[in-house]
């Protein structure tokens, strides 16, 4: 068991302990989930201290023997792109307990849920072994739908079961995937990751892996056409759902498709290229364009995130050391501003009960810290340079520009967009005349929302100014991917096996 | 002149089914002599003891790969496996059905006596090796199940439900018997495996190996007809139509033993006719087993979605099992049986499970299974609720839970064996009946209640016991399925050795 296990399973290990706590013991519960959640992150930011810069390959994490007769090891280990899903979600999560700490209702098992779903998180992008992996990739599933289903609004059950049949139609036809890797190429069968790269595959072969797997990645991503979960659950869920959902739940599909779906068949990645852009660039303008007739504020950013995906996409299919490292740096972006914006308007419902941009208006005079920082997080969503999501978007659009020139016209687009969209929101909402006299009675920041909102702040200006130690752990894993996408595992042809190590 | 020489009788192959009929005889003499004193738990525990003798006497064959009784019974791991599989089922639905006994107030000794008369006969049909021993196996069981189908004297739904059984049930015994009928005419015998020395026969297989192809007709028939009448047992469609009633009138206790230990009966019978003796024979039968699997899996999960009877749903969620289950028939490979038996187990602990709770909860005369009777479950009784959610996401084949690693390894049968397509259907209908296991957790955990009633406890520490094992081997068998993936794969090492 390294440090990397056990920040896996200390989330696990709270959320137990907090099941145990009695009834009634509601701020106990609450503290409890904040302590076990914050040492978490002082586990991963130890992970981050250990991880060896500079290297491309995997490390730290441990590979201990299973179920053995079936070729199925526990292993995990991370490398440049799961450092930062991992720091991400770990930095996240005490954040989205603060964020809940207005949940009243059925407090004890909200948190039980959401740190067993950490666990999963985690898990999914640690695990080396294809079963572990679909292992924790479905268990996150169950807290998420349960979070959606048990405390979000509404039309809660109807967004929690869409969810889920739709994330479980695409995990399905990967596990067939995954079984055919298994049980239908012959050899000696393995379910581990770094034995079955390079496995030789047929063009044909690879095509229907490939789409197992894509089936899959795409629906969390989520690309159209099969992003329609999305807007339903990211607003119907409480915020700390909705937090973790756009920030990490998200990122699980892109990481699929960097960990595995290129690695494993990149003759058929690099042949449905084209189709793969063309997806991510309609969800970026589709989703630009249907944020900017939302009426309701977080499904507005729900839709701003179908358009942020897109580019993370169009940055890891271009096939340049540009466009990968800043679609990975983007997810990290993506994570830190969509999740602040969620929190912050999880904060407005909080005040005012309702999402409507249209029964805001004029906030900035009585609550003035609160539009600022709403503008801050704004303005970093949309890509202002000196903020992180323009290094990650220049990123993502020079290496796009490289290799396929054109793409970057309508990508670019979808950044005009994208200020639009959000800045006029931020207009509607917080600048004019108070015209709702319920308007004036809400409140700046309280401290413990300063608390959660503070950290995302100073992270969104630090990789803004100086991304240098970000992209330092990012690139050579991203190099590495790159290699990996113009190899080639068809069986008789030069470069056979390249993808391995 | 020669010696009279008794025939040699072995009865080890036979030793467990006669162990619980007798014990059988014993409890119900014993209920009527004790009277009222055989109230407590007398009766009960001497059941267990039987059943505990039986996997005893059972697995001491284990090793053997022979047959008995002039050729009538096989004695190989396979059936060894089945067997105590079965018991320990029985075991289960004994101190389950107790509970349910004494809430209602029905005759205990006679409920016993018929859980165990019927698991002798479907252990019967794991060893069966004349297809009338089988037959004679299959009315057995049946005819104890019609009894315990509608052993709610006082429910009319529960009399109805055993009439309908019992009629469905005679009709495909039918089906069988012709199919047997037919199976004689073309190979002249009934015997499987066939008898070596003085006064021995060629048995089935013989009559293939010897045969040329093209004049097989008549066998191919009769295996369609064999499959007719063993998929009204499993619930294959479209042979299921008794499915969802019979479930839904039996006491919740037996209708989880008929869930799981009919279901692994049936397909016991199934695999060592199909995937053993009629395996040359695949060419034929594949193709009516691949569009009865297909139909199975889609209408089991489909249907299941419009149920708002708790019993009714776990019934066509068990008819969509059946399908996924004949998808390892299909694929007719050593893997294809181990997985199946490994679904079998896994499902069958898990299902026991799920009516234990439906058992619990339904309260006094099971007024209580409706969907909407489960409202807000998870305020009040949330170990319970918990417990259910386990048993349904296993159902619905999430990770962790065995219901998991079956799908895993029946799908991955299939795979090796090239019906990676057939496995999509399967997904895709899995991904279906998601949904209905579903919507018993919104129920459970998104809904308020409506009443002020409580829900009532009604049940003692044995059903507790039961959920406690079964949520147990659920999580067991998704984590660490290792040995028992290894068992039943040797449940099939000595299954064609003859």
């Amino acid at each position: 068991m390294s440090l990397l296990d056990i920040t896996i399973f200390a989330p696990l290990i709270g959320a137990v302990a907090l099941a145990i706590i009695p009834k009634g013991r509601d701020d106990l519960v609450r503290w409890g989930a904040l302590v076990v959640s914050t040492v978490v992150f002082l586990l991963s930011v130890a992970v981050l201290l250990d991880f060896e810069t500079g290297e491309a390959g995997f490390q730290l994490g441990s590979d201990l023997a299973w179920i053995p007769d079936w070729g199925i090891g526990y292993i995990t280990a991370i490398d440049g792109v799961s450092l930062w899903m991992v720091m991400l979600t770990t930095f996240l999560m005490p954040l989205g307990v603060l964020a809940s700490w207005s949940i009243t209702k059925r407090v004890k098992p909200y948190f039980v849920f959401l740190l067993a779903l950490e666990t999963g998180m985690l898990g999914v992008f640690c695990a080396l072994d294809l079963f572990l992996f679909y292992l924790f990739w479905e268990v996150t599933l169950v807290p998420m739908y349960f979070l959606i289903g048990m405390w979000g609004y509404e039309r809660r059950i109807y967004a929690a079961m869409k969810f889920f049949i739709f994330t479980i139609v695409g995990s399905l036809l990967m596990l067939v995937s995954i079984l055919f890797l298994y049980f239908g190429i012959g050899g000696e069968p393995t379910f581990d990751y770094r034995e079955l790269l390079g496995t030789p595959l047929s063009l044909e072969m690879q095509r229907l892996l490939f789409l197992g797997f894509f089936a899959s990645f795409a629906v969390k991503i989520p690309l159209v056409p099969v992003h329609t979960w999305l807007p339903d659950a990211h607003t119907e869920a409480p915020t700390a759902g909705s937090v973790l959902l756009a920030a990490v739940l998200l990122k699980m599909g892109a990481y699929g498709l960097i960990r595995f779906a290129i690695p494993l068949f990149p003759d058929a990645a690099r042949e449905l290229v084209p189709l793969v852009l063309v997806l991510a660039v309609i969800g970026i303008v589709y989703g630009a364009l249907v944020a900017l007739m939302q009426k309701d504020l977080k499904r507005l950013i729900a839709y701003s995130s179908v358009a942020h995906l897109g580019f993370v996409v169009l940055g890891i299919f271009v096939g340049t050391v540009e466009g990968m490292s800043g679609g990975i740096l983007q997810m990290v972006n993506h994570g830190l501003s969509t999740g602040a914006l969620f929190m912050l308007v999880g904060a407005l419902y909080d005040r005012r009960h309702t999402r409507a941009i249209a029964d805001f208006g004029g906030i900035a005079s009585v609550a003035p810290w609160f539009a600022g920082v709403f503008l801050f997080v704004a303005l970093s969503s949309l890509g202002l340079p000196a903020l992180n999501g323009f290094v990650g978007e220049f990123l993502i659009l020079l290496g796009t520009f490289f290799a396929y020139r054109w793409w970057v016209v309508p990508a670019a687009f979808g950044v005009v967009l994208a200020a639009i969209y959000l800045l006029w929101a931020y207009q509607r909402v917080f600048h004019g005349e108070i015209t709702n006299e319920a308007n004036r009675s809400i409140g700046d920041l309280v401290p413990r929302e300063a608390v959660m909102l503070a950290p995302v702040l100073v992270l969104i200006a630090v990789i803004g100014v100086y991304p240098k130690p970000f992209l330092d752990r990012i690139t050579p894993s991203a190099e590495k991917v790159i290699a990996q996408l113009e190899s080639t595992v068809i069986p008789g042809s030069s470069g056979l096996a390249q993808a391995g190590d | 002149m020669p010696a009279f020489t008794p025939p040699e009788v072995q009865l080890s192959g036979i030793a467990p089914e006669l162990v619980l009929c007798i014990t059988a005889f014993v409890v119900l003499l014993a209920d009527a002599a004790l009277g009222e004193f055989a109230e407590r738990w007398h009766l009960p525990v001497l059941s267990t003891a039987g059943l505990l003798v039986a996997i005893g006497l059972a697995a001491a064959n284990w090793d053997k790969s022979e047959l008995q009784l002039s050729g009538t019974i096989a004695l190989d791991g396979f059936a060894v496996f089945v067997k105590v599989a079965l018991a320990i089922f029985a075991v289960a639905t004994v101190w389950s059905g107790r509970d349910v006994l004494r809430r209602v107030g029905l005759e205990e000794g006679e409920f016993y006596g018929l859980v165990l008369f019927v698991t002798a006969g479907m252990m019967l049909m794991a060893s069966a090796a004349d297809l009338i021993v089988t037959f004679l196996a299959l009315e057995t069981f049946s005819i104890g199940l019609y009894v315990l189908v509608g052993f709610r004297l006082h429910s009319l739904r529960s009399q109805e439900s055993a009439l309908k059984y019992f009629l469905l049930g005679a009709f495909s015994s039918a089906f069988f018997l012709f199919g047997i009928a037919l199976a004689y005419g073309a190979a002249g015998t009934t015997n499987l495996y066939g008898t070596t020395g003085p006064g021995g026969q060629d048995g089935i297989v013989t009559f293939l190996t010897s045969t040329p192809a093209g004049e097989l007709g008549f066998l191919a028939l009769a295996s369609g007809l064999l499959i007719v009448g063993l998929g009204f047992k499993i619930a294959a469609v479209p042979f299921h139509m008794w499915t969802p009633d019979a479930y839904q009138g039996a006491p919740s206790p037996i209708t989880g033993f008929m869930a799981a230990a009919s279901k692994l009966a049936g397909f016991a019978a199934l695999i060592r006719l199909f995937d053993a003796i009629l395996f040359p024979l695949r060419g034929e039968w594949r193709p009516l087993v691949i569009a009865i699997a297909i139909a199975t899996m889609a209408v089991g999960s489909i249907v299941a979605i419009v149920q708002d009877d708790v019993k009714r749903l776990l019934a066509y969620s068990s008819i969509a099992h059946a399908g996924f289950i004949l998808v390892a028939i299909v694929a007719a490979s050593d893997a294809g049986v181990a997985s199946a038996l490994f679904y079998l187990v896994t499902y069958g602990a898990t299902t026991l499970g799920a009516f234990a709770v439906v058992s619990v909860l339904g309260g006094r005369d099971e007024a209580r299974v409706r969907l909407s009777d489960y409202r807000g479950l998870f305020y009040e009784r949330p170990l319970l609720a918990g417990a259910l959610t386990l048993f349904l996401l296993s159902l619905a084949g999430v990770p962790i839970t065995s219901g998991f690693v079956a799908k895993l390894l029946v799908f991955g049968a299939a795979i090796e064996e090239g019906y990676w397509w057939l496995v999509v259907i399967g997904v895709l209908a899995s991904a279906v009946a998601v949904f209905f296991y579903l919507r018993v957790m919104v129920v459970m955990y998104m809904q308020e209640r409506e009443t002020d009633e409580v829900v009532a406890p009604g049940a003692g520490g044995p059903s507790y016991a039961v959920i406690g094992l079964a949520a147990l081997a659920t999580v067991w068998f998704g984590l660490l399925w290792g040995p028992l993936a290894d068992l039943t794969e040797r449940a099939t090492f000595f299954f064609q050795a003859f």
